[in-house]
C-alpha cells in the first residue's frame, strides 16, 4: 500500500550541535575529557581505543588521542602468518595466546583508477602519498597498504623563528635570513585576513611584528570540533603546582584571547588569537602570568637546566602537549618522584584548554500518516485464521480464491485470559501491527526502511502519523 | 574572492566512473575471545541471552563504550538428525529452529514439498553429503563489510583433547582453498555466494569438505564431524574429550568429558559454543569495500584561468607575481569547484599545491569523487 508524501509531510532541517572538548595536559600527557589512561590485558600496556603507543618505545599507550577506527583495540603489533601458540593454564580452565594480536590494516592494489592512502608503507617506510613516490615506488598490481588505527591529538608547537625574511644581518632578535616556520608562513595570509575583525591578528601592526615574535601555535583538529570552534567558549588555563596562576578566554568573541586572570597588570591584555574556522591558536603573549610564580623548566631549547627555565607566560603554555618537551629534555628531570618538592620542573606545570565546537548535520523528517480506514489489512499470512481453505475452487480453467477467509481476532478480552479467565474472548474489531514503514521513490523502488522498535497498533478508527528522521 | 570561470564538461570525454575495491586483513585470534577479559566461560566480551539461541563475542568487555562487536556463534542440528534431535535433551527445539533458520536464510528450500535444504560439504546442492549439525559463526557486519574476500578465509582450529586441544596433529586450518574472486570455485544460492572449507590448502577432488562460509551474509558453518580422529587407531571416531566437565575447567555438569555429538545433545547451545570458543586458535579473513568513483577531467586551456581576484594577487594595482609589465599573466590554481547546470557550486576540490598556471602551458586536473 503506497500512500504519497503530501507537501507539507517531508522537512529538510540542519541540526546544530555544541560538543564541548577539554584537554588536560600534565607530565609531558594529554588527556581528553578527562579520560584516564587505560589499558587492556592483551601483553604489557598494549592500547585500547583513544590511546596511542609511545612512538619511542612502542609499549606505553599514550592518552589524548580520538580514534577514527576503534577496531584494533587492545591489539598489538604481530606477525599475520606467525603461528600461533595456546597454551592452557595449570588448572586447566584457563586458555590463553602469547598476546600476539596483529593490527588489522587496510591495502588495496593499484590499478587505473589510481586511488591511494594518504599514506602508504613503500620499503621501510611511511611517506605521505605523493605523486612521485606513487609513480616511483608502486608499478600497477602492487598491493598500497595503510595502517589503523587512524587517531589525532591536539599539538603543540614552539616557534622561535616565524620569519626570518626581511632580517638584517645585524638584527639578532630573530633568526638568520631566510629562516622561517612554514607553519606560521602558511598562515599569514589568514592573520592579515582576520586582521579585519581585530588588529591583534595582522602580521604587522603597532602592537608587534609576528615575524619577530616567539609564537606558540596550538593545533587543534576538526574532528574535536566540526565545522568551527565556537566563539566566546574558548579557554585557556595556566595551573602552577596546582593553582590557577592565569586564564585566557575570548571573551569578545572576535578571535582575541584576552587574559581574565592572573597577574593584574596583565590583565586584559590580548595573549595571542584564535583563528575559529581552521582550529589554531597563536599564542605571543610573552609576559609573566603570575608575579610571584619561579622560573621553571619549560624549554628544550637551551643548552643547561638554568637556561630552560622560564617564568610561566602564554608562549610557554602547554608546554609538554605532544611537543617533545618532557621532563627529562629540559635538563632538570623532577628529583625524585613526581610530586617532589621541586618546584621548577615541568610536573609544577599543568595546563587546561576547553571550547565548543560547531557541527552541522542535515536531517530530514518524513511525516508517514496512516489515516482512519487506511492501512488496517496486513499481507502476512498470520494475518487470516489458521486452517481455512485457501481456494474455494481450482480447475485447469478456473482458479478462485476462497472470499470467506475470515481475519484472525486479534482484540485483546481483559476476561479472557490470567486469574480471572472465564473464557470470553473480545468482539472483533478490524486492527493491525504496524511494524515497519518502507520509503519509496517515485518509480516504487524501496530505497529505505523504517523499523518501529516494537509494533504499533492501528485501529480503523484511528489516524496514525510516524515521524521518520534521517542524519546525513 | 577568487575568479569564477566555468569550463563546461563533456559527459562523453570529460567524465567516467571506476570502480576500487578496498580491502582490510582482519586477524581475530583466540587470545580475543577465550580467556583474556576474564576467567573462562565468564568473560567480560562474551554476551550470553537469556533466549539462550546464541553468544555474542565482543573484541573488548561488551559494558565498554569502546567495544566492537565481533560475531556471534551458536550451533543447531537438523529435526531427523538422531540421536541428537530429541525432545529430552535441553534446547532440543531452538537448535533445530537456528539450524533451519539459518539454511532457510542461506539456502532456501527444496522439492516439492518445500523441505528446507540442509548445509551440504560440496558445491553441489544435490543433497548427498549433507552435514546435519553444525556450528554456525556469523560474523559482523563491521567486519566483513560488503563481503569476506575469497580465498582468504581461514579458521584454525584444534581437534586434540580438552586439555590439549592444539596438540600436534591435531591442528586444523579450515580455509576456502579453491574459491577464487572471479567466481570459481563457488557457488551462488539465496543467501549469496559460498565457498567450501577444507582442512587443506591444496584440496584433491577426494577431499570432504569441513565446512562452508557465505561470503556476502559473512557467515561460517563447521560441521560437528571435524571433531573426529585422525589416523591410527580408533579413526573417523568422534574424539571422546571434546568438551570438559567444570572439574576441569570446562563447560559441562557433572564429571565425564564427552564428544562432540554427546555435547550437542547433552548441553546447552551457550555451553557449546564456550567449547567451541576454547577451541579456536584463529580465524582470519580479508574483507571488501566496493567503492565507486566518478572522475571529472577538468581540462584547464592555455589562454584561461591565468588571472586570479584573490585580494593579495594584486599590490599597488599590480600583479604580484609579475616583475616587468610585459611579463605573461601568472596564476596559481589551489581549488576546483564543480558547478551543476544552473552554475550552483555543489562540490569543492582543493590541491594538496598550487599549481602554477600560465598561457604557455594546459592542465588537466583529475577531480575523483568516491561514494
Amino acid at each position: 500500500m503506497f500512500r504519497k508524501f503530501g507537501p507539507n509531510d517531508i522537512i529538510l532541517n540542519t541540526m546544530r550541535a555544541t560538543p564541548r572538548s577539554h584537554f588536560f595536559i600534565y607530565d609531558s600527557k594529554t588527556y581528553y575529557n578527562n579520560e584516564p589512561e587505560m589499558s587492556s590485558s592483551l601483553g604489557g600496556g598494549s592500547q585500547v581505543t583513544t590511546l596511542q603507543l609511545n612512538a619511542a618505545t612502542e609499549v606505553d599507550p599514550v592518552p589524548g588521542f580520538i580514534s577514527l577506527y576503534e577496531y584494533n583495540i587492545g591489539r598489538t603489533s604481530g606477525s599475520f602468518d606467525g603461528t600461533y601458540t595456546r597454551t592452557i593454564g595449570a588448572d586447566g580452565d584457563h586458555s590463553v595466546l602469547d598476546g600476539t594480536v596483529p593490527m588489522i590494516f587496510p591495502y588495496i592494489s593499484k590499478d587505473s583508477a589510481r586511488a591511494s592512502f594518504k599514506t602508504a608503507v613503500g620499503g621501510d617506510t611511511i611517506e605521505g602519498m605523493t605523486p612521485t613516490f606513487y609513480n616511483n615506488e608502486f608499478a600497477f598490481g602492487d598491493i598500497l597498504t595503510a595502517s589503523y588505527p587512524q587517531v589525532c591529538t591536539i599539538t603543540r608547537e614552539f616557534i622561535e623563528v616565524p620569519s626570518g625574511s626581511g632580517v638584517t644581518a645585524t638584527d639578532t632578535t630573530v633568526g638568520s635570513h631566510g629562516a622561517y616556520n612554514r607553519h606560521y608562513v602558511s598562515l599569514k595570509n589568514l592573520f592579515n585576513i582576520y586582521s579585519v575583525k581585530s588588529r591583534h591578528f595582522a602580521v604587522t601592526s603597532s602592537f608587534a611584528d609576528k615575524n619577530k615574535q616567539i609564537g606558540n601555535l596550538i593545533h587543534v583538529p576538526s574532528l574535536f570540533y566540526g565545522t568551527k570552534i565556537r566563539p566566546g567558549t574558548l579557554s585557556l588555563k595556566w595551573f602552577f603546582t596546582g593553582s590557577l596562576i592565569g586564564e585566557l578566554r575570548d571573551t569578545k568573541r572576535n578571535g582575541e584571547l584576552i587574559q581574565v586572570s592572573g597577574n593584574a597588570d596583565n590583565n586584559g591584555k590580548v595573549g595571542g588569537v584564535v583563528m575559529y574556522n581552521e582550529g589554531f591558536l597563536y599564542l605571543t603573549g610573552s609576559w609573566k602570568v603570575e608575579k610571584e610564580c619561579p622560573a621553571i623548566s619549560l624549554s628544550i631549547s637551551g643548552t643547561t637546566a638554568a637556561s630552560n627555565k622560564k617564568h610561566p607566560s602564554w608562549i610557554y603554555w602547554g608546554a609538554g602537549m605532544n611537543d617533545n618537551v618532557t621532563v627529562n629534555n629540559t635538563k632538570n628531570p623532577a628529583a625524585g618522584t613526581p610530586g617532589s618538592t621541586d618546584q621548577a620542573n615541568l610536573l609544577s606545570a599543568s595546563y587546561s584548554i576547553t571550547f565548543e565546537g560547531e557541527t552541522k548535520t542535515q536531517v530530514m523528517t518524513m511525516y508517514a500518516h496512516a489515516r482512519r480506514g487506511e492501512a488496517n489489512y496486513s499481507n502476512n499470512p498470520t494475518f487470516l485464521k489458521y486452517g481455512q481453505p485457501e481456494m474455494k475452487y481450482t480447475s485447469s480453467h478456473v482458479y478462485e480464491e476462497n472470499p470467506n477467509r475470515l481475519m484472525k481476532n486479534t482484540v485483546s478480552s481483559a476476561y479472557g485470559t490470567g486469574a480471572i479467565a472465564s473464557g470470553y474472548t473480545a468482539s472483533f474489531q478490524r486492527q493491525v501491527y504496524i511494524s515497519k514503514i518502507g520509503v519509496y521513490d517515485k518509480d516504487y523502488n524501496l530505497i529505505g526502511v523504517a523499523s518501529l522498535g516494537s509494533p504499533v497498533l492501528k485501529k480503523e478508527d484511528e489516524d496514525l502519523a510516524f515521524k521518520l528522521k534521517m542524519d546525513f | 574572492m577568487p575568479v569564477r570561470s566555468y569550463e563546461p564538461l563533456s559527459l562523453n570525454s570529460d567524465v567516467t566512473t571506476t570502480r576500487t575495491f578496498l580491502h582490510e586483513v582482519l586477524p581475530i585470534t583466540g587470545t580475543i575471545f577465550s580467556g583474556t577479559y576474564g576467567k573462562y566461560m565468564a568473560e567480560d566480551n562474551i554476551k550470553n541471552y537469556t533466549h539462550g539461541m546464541f553468544q555474542s563475542v565482543y573484541d573488548y568487555p561488551y559494558l565498554s563504550s569502546s567495544t566492537n562487536h565481533i560475531f556471534d556463534i551458536t550451533c543447531g542440528y537438523d529435526e531427523s538428525t538422531g540421536p541428537l534431535s530429541s525432545s529430552a535433551h535441553p534446547q532440543n527445539a531452538k537448535k533445530i529452529n537456528m539450524y533451519n533458520q539459518f539454511c532457510q536464510v542461506l539456502l532456501g528450500f527444496t522439492g516439492s514439498d518445500n523441505t528446507v535444504r540442509m548445509f551440504e560439504n560440496d558445491l553441489k546442492l544435490d543433497q548427498a553429503g549433507q552435514m546435519n549439525s553444525a556450528y554456525i559463526i556469523s560474523f559482523s557486519r563491521l567486519l566483513t563489510k560488503d563481503q569476506i574476500k575469497k580465498n582468504t578465509f581461514k579458521l584454525t582450529i584444534g581437534t586434540g583433547s580438552w586439555k590439549h586441544p592444539f596438540a600436534t596433529s591435531s591442528v586444523k586450518v579450515l580455509q576456502d582453498a579453491n574459491a577464487r574472486v572471479d567466481g570459481q570455485g563457488v557457488n551462488t544460492t539465496l543467501g549469496g555466494d559460498y565457498g567450501v572449507l577444507y582442512s587443506s590448502s591444496s584440496p584433491s577432488t577426494t577431499d570432504v569438505g569441513c565446512g562452508v562460509v557465505f561470503y556476502q551474509a559473512g557467515i561460517a558453518v563447521i560441521t560437528s564431524s571435524i571433531f573426529v580422529r585422525g589416523k591410527g587407531a580408533g579413526a573417523n571416531t568422534p574424539i571422546p574429550q571434546f568438551a570438559g566437565p567444570a572439574a576441569a575447567g570446562g563447560p559441562m555438569t557433572g564429571s565425564l568429558y564427552v564428544s562432540a555429538s554427546e555435547a550437542l545433545a547433552q548441553m546447552s547451545i551457550s555451553g557449546n559454543c564456550d567449547a567451541i570458543r576454547h577451541r579456536i586458535q584463529n580465524i582470519q579473513f580479508n574483507n571488501s569495500t566496493e567503492i565507486n568513483s566518478t572522475i571529472y577531467f577538468c581540462r584547464v586551456p592555455h589562454n584561461k584561468f591565468n588571472y586570479s581576484a584573490n585580494p593579495t594577487y594584486l599590490t599597488g594595482s599590480k600583479i604580484r607575481v609579475k616583475n616587468v609589465g610585459s611579463d605573461t599573466p601568472i596564476s596559481y590554481i589551489t581549488t576546483v569547484g564543480l558547478y551543476n547546470a544552473s552554475n550552483e557550486l555543489l562540490a569543492v576540490a582543493k590541491l594538496s599545491e598550487p599549481l602554477k598556471k600560465t598561457p604557455e602551458n594546459e592542465l588537466t586536473i583529475r577531480v575523483r569523487l568516491d561514494y
